[in-house]
């Protein structure tokens, strides 16, 4: 579904310099995969969903998805982004919009859904979330955990073909990650293709194909949950997989 | 909300009462010589304001720009007296003031005529013919009769010609610059522009098929308006001096200027009850003549300046915003100059260099020129606005907005800029509202706006208080429902 060929990413730096920070990556995502990309902070996880989606542009290299590269300048971008939504850590629902308007604002605005069968559409949306209630609120009144529910059901309403995650849970406090862990579990279990950039280890173990392992930049090891926490090869991996249990 | 209502009548009833009070004292003057010491109204570039100069001391001299308001000023009892030319005197509006004539000096006289470009020497020429033969038929001394009469003080009687009778377009169409306030040379009689020195140049133009048109100018401002070629006659009773020889021609004078030394009369206005007063200077000022109607077209003319400059003003910010965010350094660094530019320009000065400089050869009326110009300054601040407000809105929204599939174009309508304007129109309300009030200068430029309207009125009438208290009533109530409509678009926006 999505192939990535030798992409990299070099930011300009004010001073001039130039700051290399995703290297060489090479990956292919089928549909179905739920990818978990671990790693330490600053190595590049972010930055590697924001050029799948072309939120920033890649430096060079290939991002082949649905047929288009993403990185040709005559892609339409907003084409494919309709087709790869994203969930963000800081949740970025729309302040101006109730829960129900942000949910069906795609459908109607871009999918040219009418305004009843879209709402009709975005109720279930957010039935399945668990946030059928909170239609008619202004997201600055939702908790954390709320708000981060209502987007991913905006994702979903454009019915997209895989959705990238940049560490959804992050940014809530400790009781309300399980709600949203179990939504995206839910997702997994219905097969929709994802890549999920987390710290919960234990949820990347549990729901993942395949777990991406990033250091310095590239894709350093990668495999099975089993093969990576359990057994990883290489010294950095097994120190980072270390490093982790023993703050548990 | 009630509180505020009261607070605001006990005000205006207070300015009313103000309005109503003057000086007891009196002063009677037998001479030139006994003025010194005393604070002595003129109006300014006046032979009386030379005369003023020459007997009393520098700081007891009241100069006032506007028309014959040195005898508003002694009316209302800022001044002990006023010196004016005589023939102000020959009006029934006159005679209405409390005011007296002390004694006339006759010791100073100075000629009085029309003034014209010294390079116009053909219109110079063509007019002095004409004059001669008017002469000579007995025309001249008919005009005479009616204007320069002090026993023909209806100015209505007066008015022979209409502004209607004369054409405005023809085989050269000539601009008469004026103040119109200057009877009986240049006066305002019911809302017609007119005046000795005005029909004469009326009739000038009757025979040459000439058009004419009439543009209001404050008194300082004719002199600069002729040489960049705006009009081509002024007549403002101007007195001919060397200073002013040297930069224009005069037509042929046979009028001089006497001075009359006026002083308010035993009594005045004490014995008028208060509401008797307000009622007389409401009638004089607004009902007699008609003259709320130069109100009325006043009001439109601001109107229509207002929401010109607003429009074109709000484009020109948004054009300007887009510059400074752009990624491009040389777009940036030149909406930045422009902004800091007209940020630091009083708006008056850019007005007449609009006006008088960059505009001048354009044949633009003098209505787009305060349009652009207003618009030119109140861009610069919609511009800082914009910028600022956009840039409030969190990033984040724009990614949302890009991740979901929509164009960048898109993203800034459906996202950006309903959230921007929650930020923007609490100080856009302040904004448009100093737009509505900056307005009011469009009159250095011969537009009769409100503010200007309530001049003329002033000087035709000598009641400074209503048309002044009306005006200012008329912005209030404009500014305040501005400001409650944008209060209620605000509300409506954030749910
Ligand atoms: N807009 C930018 N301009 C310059 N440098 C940037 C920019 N965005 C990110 N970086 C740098 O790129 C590197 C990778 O950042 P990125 O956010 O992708 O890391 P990450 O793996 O997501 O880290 P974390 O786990 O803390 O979120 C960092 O060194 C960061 O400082
Ligand atoms: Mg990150």
């Amino acid at each position: 579904m999505i192939t990535i060929k030798n992409l990299s990413k070099t930011y300009k730096m004010p001073d001039g310099s130039q700051l290399e920070v995703l290297k060489n990556i090479d990956c292919h995502i089928a549909k179905g995969d739920v990818i978990s990309i671990i790693g330490p902070s600053g190595t590049g996880k972010s930055t590697f969903l924001r050029c799948l989606n072309g939120i920033d542009p890649a430096t060079s290299g290939e991002i082949i998805f649905g047929g288009m590269n993403i990185l040709d300048k005559n892609t339409k971008l907003n084409k494919v982004r309709q087709k790869m939504g994203m969930v963000f850590q800081s949740f970025n629902l729309f302040d101006h919009m109730t829960v129900l308007e942000n949910v069906s604002f795609g459908p109607i605005r871009i999918l040219g859904m009418n305004k009843t069968e879209a709402d009709e559409k975005s109720r279930e949306l957010l039935r399945m979330v668990g946030l059928e209630d909170k239609a008619d609120v202004m997201p600055r009144n939702l908790s954390g955990g709320q708000k981060q529910r209502v987007a991913i059901a905006r994702s979903l309403s454009m019915n997209p073909d895989c959705i990238l995650f940049d560490e959804p849970t992050s940014a809530l406090d400790p009781t309300m990650v399980g709600e949203v862990l179990h939504v995206i579990r839910q997702l997994a279990q219905q097969g929709m293709t994802m890549l999920i950039v987390t710290h919960e280890m234990i949820f990347a173990r549990d729901v993942s194909t395949r777990v991406l392992f990033m250091c310095e930049g590239g894709i350093y090891e990668e495999g099975t949950p089993e093969q990576i926490f359990s057994n990883p090869q290489k010294t950095a991996t097994r120190n980072f997989i270390g490093s982790i249990r023993q703050s548990r | 909300m009630k509180r505020i209502n009261i607070i605001i009548l006990l005000l205006l009833s207070f300015l009313l009462l103000a309005g109503c009070m003057k000086k007891e004292e009196r002063f009677v003057p037998q001479t030139m010589a006994d003025l010194r010491g005393h604070t002595v109204a003129v109006n300014s570039g006046t032979t009386q304001e030379k005369i003023a100069r020459m007997v009393t001391e520098k700081e007891n001299v009241q100069c006032l720009p506007g028309g014959l308001d040195a005898l508003v000023a002694l009316d209302a009892g800022q001044s002990d007296v006023a010196l004016i030319e005589r023939a102000n005197m020959f009006s029934d509006d006159f005679h209405r003031l409390a005011l007296e004539e002390a004694f006339t000096d006759s010791t100073t006289q100075e000629p009085l005529a029309t003034a014209m470009r010294r390079d116009d020497v053909a219109l110079l020429q063509e007019f002095t013919n004409f004059f001669d033969s008017l002469d000579v038929t007995g025309g001249l001394e008919e005009i005479k009769s009616r204007w320069l009469n002090p026993n023909l003080t209806d100015n209505q009687k007066k008015v022979v010609i209409r502004q209607k009778d004369v054409p405005t377009r023809g085989k050269r169409v000539l601009h008469i610059g004026s103040d119109y306030s200057y009877p009986p040379y240049t006066i305002t009689v019911n809302n017609e522009k007119t005046g000795y020195e005005i029909e004469l140049w009326q009739r000038f133009c009757m025979t040459h098929g000439y058009g004419l048109v009439c543009d209001v100018y404050s008194f300082d401002a004719l002199l600069p308006a002729l040489m960049s070629k705006r009009i081509d006659i002024i007549a403002a009773g101007m007195s001919i001096t060397p200073d002013r020889e040297a930069k224009v021609s005069f037509a042929p004078a046979d009028d001089y200027s006497v001075t009359s030394v006026l002083i308010r009369k035993e009594g005045n206005k004490g014995n008028r009850g208060f509401f008797e007063s307000v009622k007389d200077g409401f009638d004089r000022s607004l009902v007699q003549q008609d003259r709320w109607e130069m109100i009325v077209d006043g009001f439109w003319v601001t109107m229509w300046i207002f929401f010109g400059s607003l429009v074109l003003g709000v484009l020109l910010g948004a054009i300007l915003s887009y510059m400074q965010m752009s990624r491009h350094r040389t777009l940036v660094l030149m909406a930045n100059a422009y902004i800091s530019l007209m940020r630091n320009i009083p708006i008056l000065v850019l007005l007449l260099v609009m006006y008088y400089i960059i505009l001048a050869g354009t044949g633009l009326s003098a209505m787009m020129v305060a349009i652009i110009a207003s618009a030119m300054n109140f861009g610069a601040y919609i511009a800082v606005m914009f910028t600022t407000g956009i840039k409030a809105v969190d990033n984040g929204q724009k990614e949302a907005g890009l991740a979901l599939g929509l164009t960048p174009f898109q993203t800034f309508i459906y996202i950006i800029a309903p959230q921007a304007a929650r930020h923007i129109i609490p100080v856009f309300q302040g904004e448009a509202i100093s737009l509505l009030k900056g307005t009011s200068i469009v009159g250095y430029i011969s537009i009769v706006d409100l503010t200007k309207a309530s001049d003329l009125i002033r000087n035709a009438s000598f009641e400074a208080f209503f048309p002044l208290i009306f005006t200012a009533v008329i912005y209030f109530c404009l500014c305040w429902l501005l400001g409650k409509s944008l209060d209620i678009l605000l509300k409506k926006i954030s749910k």
